[in-house]
């Protein structure tokens, strides 16, 4: 026997509701008197886009009913939830300029916040160039790129020529994650000044 | 707080909430020769479920013909959808409840745009032997059929048409 809540979007912190990252929201509260959560569905509203709802009913299924503490959890989940709508499925960044450092920690390039994503498996690219200003003996450049911090590539190199720098990765994403798009930059070994340009980064949904 | 509501389910789907439909009165100018429904409301499944989901109803479809006196009837159907990514499908159907089975085909959605504000047109017809349309119950029903857990598909401006060809 299934049970199941009902609440008025209107309650939501903005009126709105993205069902799918509700769903995450009401998932991650762990809520264990319920047993299996059963999914979410939207009565009514009107769509302002494929993801986000204004207006309606939100009905919140579970296997089990909920004790007080966990209702009352979900109920603050809702009230909580801002309904923000998905961005583009498919997202780039760029940092095209030339910047150099004589740091050896990482220093970014890119550090920039993916918009709201749907769920699904991102193919995550990243390219750019990168040198030694001169060539120093025992001394290199390193590049890192990441997506939420998920590992997509790294490279160096030594030279004072420009060297291409290209990765690519698989992500998992949930609904709603605003992944970070990050690729830095740094000096490995003896003291040098390292450069890096022509940086760009995308996540394109590639899957379920 | 919300309300609590419990339900049972039936062969893995949900049962039809309250209905508000518009038309299926037979009476207008060709009487119970033509059978209209429209369910115009925006409803959207799928969030936490796992794909394939059973079909649920569209709440406001339900579609009582009553008996008819014709030799045959055409039943065709309508539905604007959209799905929460380009990585879900949906799919919808006109069922015949009463006899458990699929009124013309089963219709598929996959957005092809690169947002999640893509709407694409479903609809499908088939025609009927009087034997086979008068005294049953009809629904359109929706589910994902692929994507991420936390994918929703939805479904808004059905109609239903019923109508005489012999």
């Amino acid at each position: 026997m299934s049970t199941t809540y009902t609440y008025d979007v209107v309650v939501t912190d903005n009126g709105m509701v993205n069902p799918a990252i509700l769903a995450k929201e009401v998932e991650d509260l762990a809520l264990a008197s319920g047993g299996a959560f059963e999914g979410i569905e939207v009565l009514g509203g009107v769509m302002q886009s494929g993801s986000q709802i204004v207006g309606g009913t939100i009905e919140i299924t579970w296997q089990n009913a909920l004790d007080p503490g966990d209702e009352s959890a979900q109920a603050t989940a809702v009230a909580d939830h801002l309904g923000t709508a998905f961005g583009s499925s498919t997202q780039m960044v760029e940092s095209r300029g030339t910047d150099s450092t004589g740091l050896d920690t990482p220093q970014d390039k890119i550090n920039v916040a993916a918009e709201p994503l749907p769920a699904g498996t991102y193919l995550v690219t990243s390219s750019c160039e990168i040198r030694m200003q001169s060539v120093v003996a025992g001394a290199s450049v390193q590049a890192d790129a990441s997506f939420g911090g998920t590992t997509v590539g790294s490279d160096s190199w030594s030279d004072d020529t420009w060297h291409e720098f290209s990765a690519s990765a698989q992500v998992v994403v949930d609904a709603g994650e605003v992944p970070a798009f990050l690729l830095t930059y740094q000096r490995v070994g003896n003291p040098a000044t390292v450069e890096i340009r022509q940086a760009t980064m995308i996540a394109k949904l590639a899957g379920p | 707080m919300g309300s609590p509501r419990s339900f049972s389910s039936v062969g893995g789907g949900r049962t039809p909430r309250t209905e508000q439909n518009a038309g299926g009165a037979p009476g207008g100018v060709f009487g119970g020769d033509y059978q209209s429904l429209a369910s115009v409301a925006l409803f959207t499944t799928g969030a936490g479920v796992l794909s394939p989901q059973a079909f649920v109803v569209k709440p406001g479809t339900t579609f009582v013909v009553p008996l008819l006196t014709g030799l045959a009837y055409r039943l065709a159907w309508h539905a604007a959808v959209s799905c929460s990514g380009n990585n879900v499908m949906m799919a919808g159907r006109l069922f015949n409840v009463t006899d458990g089975v699929t009124v013309g085909a089963i219709q598929r959605f996959q957005p092809s745009s690169n947002g999640s504000d893509e709407i694409e047109d479903m609809n499908s017809f088939e025609e009927l032997p009087v034997a086979s349309v008068s005294g049953k119950t009809f629904d359109v029903e929706l589910r994902k059929f692929a994507g991420p857990l936390n994918a929703s598909v939805s479904m808004q401006d059905v109609h239903l048409e019923l109508w005489r060809v012999r």
